[in-house]
């Protein structure tokens, strides 16, 4: 079964079209970079796989239902922003546990194992708030957050955008050892750099602007 | 053992000095020209007449019958008040596009002073505490409905995707996203609200005689050119509304830990 099967499918925001026409199949375990210029529907692609914006028309899919599905970990483009300032970054990270009703015993192990996974030199103090944390912390914290309920999909909305170089390289590192292979997660990130794409992805899909249009159409291609 | 007085060791200040020299100065000046009789006029009072006049009533019980009765109203008003603008401002906040066509009507209540209002609550609910509570719950309610509706339309728009695509219920949104996002628009408008409600009960109290109430003491201490009880009423209000203003200072410290 693949993690998502998008068919001829149309984004239309009131007058503007965002995309059309777009097809994307994505493996079970396969790690697909999203690419293209600003404004052609990266962001509303995301949005769509996660159930928070229906097509206008096409059919999508995703981990064999329509979405939202609740096997589907998102990891936002500014992790500041996402992350809750009035919650320690333990309770950030445990936040899709509580939101699902897990009891307090399991969230606590969920954490713990989560954090060896991901982070096993501890580096990411989790008594602290997010806006002690530097920006690859708060990165980190928020893919932490997204792999905690153990997800089937794991969606990126340019998780490096804000990173340093050496952030992003180890954030590139977590990534690659915890998604994909044969039994991680399928992985779809937003990116605009070709390292990310080199390092990362299988395979890289390009979304273009219709330049015969002036109502913003798209179409994807796969590269 | 001699310390020296530098920078990081200032000499030490005895408990009168540490009052501003100026406020001293001032309750000086004020009392040789009142006191003294060399400033002789109805609407000057001293601070000594002032101070003499506030025990006595406060031994007589009806000063602290006053201002509870004046607190009591502000209370029940600005509850209320703050109720009915948490529901009024988080339903504009939340209408999306229709937001800007429901702003002209807010607009337009908040221009409406609280005294007509009060003026037609009298009419319709008679001469008793339910219409003042009312007219001090209008001032609040606008005033927390405006800043409401701001901080529920500009809630983050990433926390919000995030939460969404957690699957969030509506009720989860409210308790983790909603009720932080909102507490310090809330705290702040209770501020300007317990300021409001307290002019909005003084001047109630004045229009339509309220049997205890700071208006009800202003009132009779001018009718009877009591200066020194009317300088007590006006410092009583101004401690009133300063106490809640800082009550609220503090609820914002403790409760909005995270906001710069």
């Amino acid at each position: 079964m693949n993690a998502v099967e998008l068919h001829d499918a149309t984004v239309v925001r009131g007058e503007q079209t965002i995309f059309s026409g777009l097809s994307l199949q994505v493996g079970e375990h396969e790690r697909v970079a999203v690419r293209g210029p600003n404004g052609c529907g990266k962001s509303t692609l995301l949005d769509v796989l996660l159930g928070l914006r229906a097509l206008r028309k096409g059919t999508v899919t995703v981990l064999g239902q329509r979405p939202p599905s609740p096997e589907v970990g998102f990891v936002p483009q500014d992790p500041g922003a996402s992350l809750l300032p009035w919650l320690s970054v333990r309770d950030n990270v445990a936040l899709p546990l509580r939101l699902l009703g897990a009891p307090r015993h399991s969230i606590e192990t969920a954490v713990q194992e989560v954090r060896d996974r991901l982070d096993p030199q501890h580096s990411l103090p989790l008594s602290l708030r997010p806006a002690q944390l530097s920006v690859g912390q708060r990165q980190l914290a928020a893919l932490l957050r997204a792999l905690i309920a153990r997800p089937r999909l794991l969606l990126c909305d340019e998780p490096f955008s804000a990173l340093d170089a050496p952030a992003r390289a180890h954030l590139r590192q977590v990534l690659a050892r915890t998604t994909g292979g044969v039994s991680g997660p399928a992985l779809i990130f937003v990116t605009h750099d070709s390292d990310d794409v080199a390092e990362l992805a299988e395979r890289s899909v390009l979304l273009t602007r219709a330049r015969d249009t002036t109502s913003g159409a798209s179409a994807a291609s796969a590269p | 053992m001699n310390q020296s007085r530098t920078p990081e060791n200032p000499p030490r200040r005895r408990p009168w000095q540490k009052t501003h020299f100026g406020t001293w100065l001032g309750l000086g000046l004020w009392s040789l020209l009142a006191d003294t009789g060399i400033l002789r006029h109805r609407a000057v009072a001293g601070p000594w007449a002032i101070a003499r006049t506030a025990l006595s009533d406060l031994r007589a019980g009806s000063l602290l019958a006053d201002v509870a009765a004046s607190a009591a109203r502000v209370a029940a008003g600005v509850s209320l008040g703050l109720c009915a603008g948490l529901l009024l401002g988080a339903s504009v906040g939340l209408a999306g596009a229709r937001r800007q066509r429901m702003e002209p009507t807010l607009d337009f209540l908040r221009a409406v002073p609280p005294l007509f209002v009060f003026s037609l609550l009298l009419l319709s609910l008679g001469y008793g505490e339910s219409a003042r509570v009312l007219a001090v719950a209008w001032a609040a309610a606008l005033i927390v409905a405006l800043h409401v509706s701001d901080a529920v339309a500009s809630v983050h728009h990433e926390r919000l995707r995030t939460l969404r695509a957690m699957r969030a219920t509506p009720l989860q949104l409210l308790r983790w996203l909603y009720l932080y996002e909102l507490m310090p628009a809330c705290l702040l408008s209770l501020r300007q609200a317990v300021t409001n409600g307290l002019i909005v009960a003084v001047v109630t109290e004045m229009l339509v005689g309220a049997p205890h109430g700071l208006g009800t003491r202003a009132l009779s201490a001018q009718i009877a050119y009591d200066a020194p009880r009317l300088y007590t009423t006006i410092f009583l209000t101004g401690a009133l509304g300063l106490a809640g203003s800082r009550l609220i200072l503090a609820a914002q410290r403790k409760l909005v830990t995270w906001h710069s």
